[in-house]
């Protein structure tokens, strides 16, 4: 019964989402200073006590911690996250613009990965154990290795410093505004992210080749006198490629954890520079709500790549 | 033939232990110069009239803007790196584990609360977590340290548990219950040999990625604060300098790279030596 599993997992993904919800306030109430402090700064002490109070009660941060929980939770559910307090604009209005930013870098630094790492493990693993394994197995340990701050500072230091070329320095540019600049701005990060994830998807791949070629059914596809390429592309690689897919999904979270220092690097308004930026402001009703929804992309992925498992390979069946 | 004897002639065998092993095991003697204070001059030293200078005989790896000697920075930032990993990592491991074995042994409600709650960090990129919490605890290597043992102490209950709930159901432990043995008995004597090179395998993984971490929170500004030295910091610092002074950057991406790699290489070996089942190739 697939549907009743999704709804399992759906029921059991909206939980995480409310424990996530709960972590992300907890672990945000344990910051020094609040709204007051970090709005007004030193001038803080010049404010008397029944001003602070005033302001404590105008911000909410009088009430007890668990009011303070249920009315942010509530405000997500109904999606007013409430306004920053620095910008005065809607935290909701400053997702909206910083998400398609971040899903963007995220989708094609997937499509970095898997253009370099699917036809590298299936070279590495068709000749295991020679001269061009070896090679492109030290490729994907660099990959898997040198950090994507390294990559991405190596990267803006070469293009910005040395031929003068930085397209993220003219503002963001989204695709359907400015496609020829977008591809420019989104090109580097893209790459920085993919390479790292190429060497990841790389391995998968080889393993999942290697293992798949010992089969029966590729020893009679080699039999019936099928092509050598073939047999690589067609029957190998199609049986291996679920767990190239599992990887790909799961290797999103880590995506999205490295889309918040790349966008640092290339200075892209995207959510994890959201958080970034709240972080250093203290402004918890940006940063909560950010996380929460860099998490939930996170569990959506996760749960989407569980249910798309039984339409790749139909021997799985859920209890 | 002794376990360990024949442990070792797999890790040689093996030859990503081999390198990884070697990459590791020159970095903790980078450590130890660095804890012993031999660098060749300490790691906050200003020397204004030798800025920026290239590689020389006087300063092996160039000096940066304010004159420090970058060698001596690189081994001070191991240090710091492999501390805070270390610690990180070792609190993951015995907590986790703990944890997880707890959670397999006794399973019911228990187990399904400690998994509920591991879900919820796993519903986390890691690296966002980590931000998350040191930001709350404040920049320094403690908190940095808590902060990847937070992130890791789910991954090290997971590895735990998956194996005892297998080895729960066999009939040496179940002899063993049968025979009246406290729990705790059972868990140290009987299941955990058992487990311990998960664990071990994972010790060796968690170090690399505990690195990645400490070294993308320094590059940040939320790990090590200035003029501490520290990796991240550093390739940080070199943005401005790159072009001019190329040292100040190449000198810590190398030394992070290769700490990196050298642990996972390790680990890799580490988990073909300690399962005879799994091949290579």
């Amino acid at each position: 019964m697939p549907w009743r599993y999704a709804l399992v997992r759906l029921v059991a993904s909206v939980l995480t989402l409310a424990g996530v919800a709960v972590l992300v306030f907890v672990v945000l109430r344990l910051l020094p200073g609040d709204e007051i402090t970090s709005t007004f700064g030193t001038e803080t002490g010049v404010l008397t006590d029944r001003q602070i109070e005033a302001l404590r009660s105008y911000y909410g941060v009088d009430q007890p911690a668990y009011q303070q929980f249920f009315s942010w939770l509530g405000s997500v559910v109904t999606g007013n996250l409430g306004y920053s307090v620095r910008s005065g604009t809607s935290v909701a209005s400053q997702i909206r613009d910083a998400l398609p930013v971040t899903v963007e870098l995220a989708l094609l630094s997937i499509l970095v990965g898997v253009v370099i790492g699917v036809p590298l493990g299936v070279l590495s693993g068709a000749r295991a154990g020679t001269r061009r394994d070896a090679t492109i197995q030290v490729f994907g340990l660099l990959g898997l290795g040198v950090p994507n701050f390294v990559i991405g500072t190596f990267a803006v230091t070469l293009f910005a410093s040395w031929f003068d070329y930085f397209p993220n320095a003219r503002g963001y540019a989204a695709p359907w505004e400015d496609p020829w600049l977008n591809v420019q701005q989104m090109m580097f990060p893209a790459i920085t992210l993919g390479l790292a994830l190429s060497g990841t998807i790389m391995r998968t791949t080889r393993s999942a080749f290697l293992e798949t070629s010992t089969q029966p059914f590729v020893r009679t596809a080699r039999g019936k006198g099928i092509s050598a390429r073939r047999v690589r592309y067609v029957h190998i690689l199609r049986n291996a490629s679920i767990p190239i897919a599992t990887i790909t999904g799961i290797q999103f979270g880590y995506l999205l954890g490295g889309t918040v220092i790349v966008e640092q690097i290339f200075a892209m308004p995207g959510l994890g520079r959201l958080v970034l930026d709240g972080i250093g402001k203290r402004e918890y009703a940006v940063v909560q709500s950010t996380i929460l929804v860099i998490s939930g992309l996170f569990v959506m992925v996760n749960l989407l790549v569980d249910l798309l498992y039984a339409r790749l390979d139909p021997r799985i069946r859920y209890k | 033939m002794s376990a360990p004897r024949s442990l070792m002639r797999r890790l040689g065998a093996s030859p990503s232990a081999v390198a990884g092993g070697i990459i590791v095991a020159l970095h903790l003697v980078a450590m130890l110069i660095a804890v012993f204070g031999i660098t060749p001059y300490p790691p906050a030293e200003q020397h204004p009239e030798s800025r920026l200078q290239g590689p020389s005989g006087a300063f092996l790896l160039g000096t940066d803007q304010f004159g420090r000697d970058v060698l001596s920075r690189v081994l001070d930032g191991v240090r710091l790196s492999l501390q805070v990993s270390i610690v990180a990592v070792a609190i993951a491991a015995v907590v986790g584990s703990t944890v997880g074995l707890a959670a397999g042994f006794f399973g019911r409600r228990f187990d399904s609360v400690t998994m509920r709650v591991a879900d919820v960090f796993f519903a986390f990129p890691a690296i966002l977590l980590a931000l998350a919490i040191v930001t709350a605890l404040g920049p320094g290597w403690r908190n940095t340290a808590i902060a990847i043992a937070v992130v890791y102490t789910p991954i090290f209950a997971r590895v735990a548990r998956g194996p005892v709930l297998s080895l729960r159901t066999r009939e040496y432990v179940e002899a063993a219950e049968g025979l009246g043995f406290h729990p705790a008995r059972i868990l140290v004597v009987h299941i955990l040999p058992n487990v311990a090179a998960a664990i071990i395998v994972q010790v060796s993984l968690a170090l690399s990625w505990a690195i990645l971490t400490e070294s993308s929170l320094s590059f940040l500004g939320l790990g090590a604060q200035p003029p501490q030295a520290s990796l991240g910091l550093m390739i940080s610092d070199s943005r401005v300098l790159a072009t001019t002074a190329w040292w100040n950057f190449a000198a810590p991406a190398v030394v992070v790279a290769a700490l990196v790699i050298g642990f996972n290489m390790f680990g890799d070996g580490l988990r073909d030596a300690l399962d005879p089942t799994r091949e290579n190739r």
